[in-house]
């Protein structure tokens, strides 16, 4: 497998949304690619970041907090 | 209504027919869900009771359309989406990535802003909401804040999985390119967050 194909299969190996045998093949790439593997490292923490505004608790006009939902 | 309250808790929820009471329970179960949606989505709490008004609305107006073959809020978040996407065409908040927002002042002396206040949310609920684009943000608030399956958002927004898989990420990256640019030392130096905002604001 490419940089070019392992880049593009980022996101969805970060959500466990590629099969089994290509996410061995990513994973192998990511183990050897220095380079792919910080572009794996930085998107992973930009994913985690984003996924931290979950713990907002937004209020509703009428004063009610409104949390988030467990991941599903 | 056991049965649909069992399905809903499941994920795999049935269709409440076209019986305006059924549909009246079910929209104010789903409020909640709709209103923290349009929340990430606008930004905006007051915004996002408009949205999650007129989400409710349209879902009951057009109940009879609903047939079941996706979920209750699969359905309800595609027309929050829409609805939110629409807003933001009409008033021209459409913007080219890491172009801010008129408003993006106003932020700071806003209700929103003293909800995030605290470690670096300011600053990532700060850059989704007036430095993303509206599609990308819609993307990004579906899978990662209101963590909708891939398949889920397909429905929502009425592409493929393989389109999703593209728009996704190539959402997430234009992010971490925003952070980047920005100088956030969370993400460049793999380093706590220090700063306490968002730099040039």
């Amino acid at each position: 497998m490419t940089c070019v194909e392992v880049r593009r299969l980022l996101s969805a190996y970060i959500d466990s949304e590629v099969d089994e045998t290509t996410r061995q093949a990513v994973a192998e790439h990511l183990e050897q690619c220095d380079s792919c593997r910080r572009e794996f490292q930085t998107l992973l923490k930009t994913v985690k970041m984003i996924r931290s505004l979950r713990q907002v608790p937004w209020s509703s006009p009428g004063g009610r907090t409104v949390r988030a939902e467990k991941d599903k | 209504m056991k049965e649909l309250a069992r399905a809903q808790e499941t994920g795999t929820e049935a269709s409440p027919g076209t019986g305006s009471g059924s549909w009246d329970i079910v929209l104010q179960d789903n409020r909640d869900y709709v209103y923290r949606l349009a929340c990430h989505l606008s930004g905006n709490m007051h915004e996002a009771e408009d949205i999650t008004q007129e989400t409710l609305m349209k879902a009951f107006e057009h109940r009879a359309g609903f047939r079941g073959e996706a979920s209750v809020r699969t359905w309800l978040s595609r027309i929050a989406v829409n609805t939110y996407l629409a807003s933001r065409r009409k008033d021209g908040r459409v913007t080219a990535v890491g172009t801010r927002l008129e408003g993006a002042r106003d932020f700071l002396d806003s209700p929103e802003y003293l909800v995030v206040r605290g470690e670096f949310l300011q600053c990532i609920h700060y850059l989704l909401q007036y430095y993303c684009r509206p599609s990308d943000r819609a993307i990004l608030v579906m899978r990662d804040i209101n963590g909708l399956k891939y398949q889920d958002i397909s429905e929502v927004l009425g592409i493929t999985l393989a389109a999703v898989k593209t728009r996704l990420h190539r959402a997430r990256r234009a992010f971490r390119d925003l952070l980047i640019r920005e100088g956030c030392v969370a993400l460049v130096n793999g380093g706590r967050c220090v700063c306490e905002g968002v730099r040039d604001l």
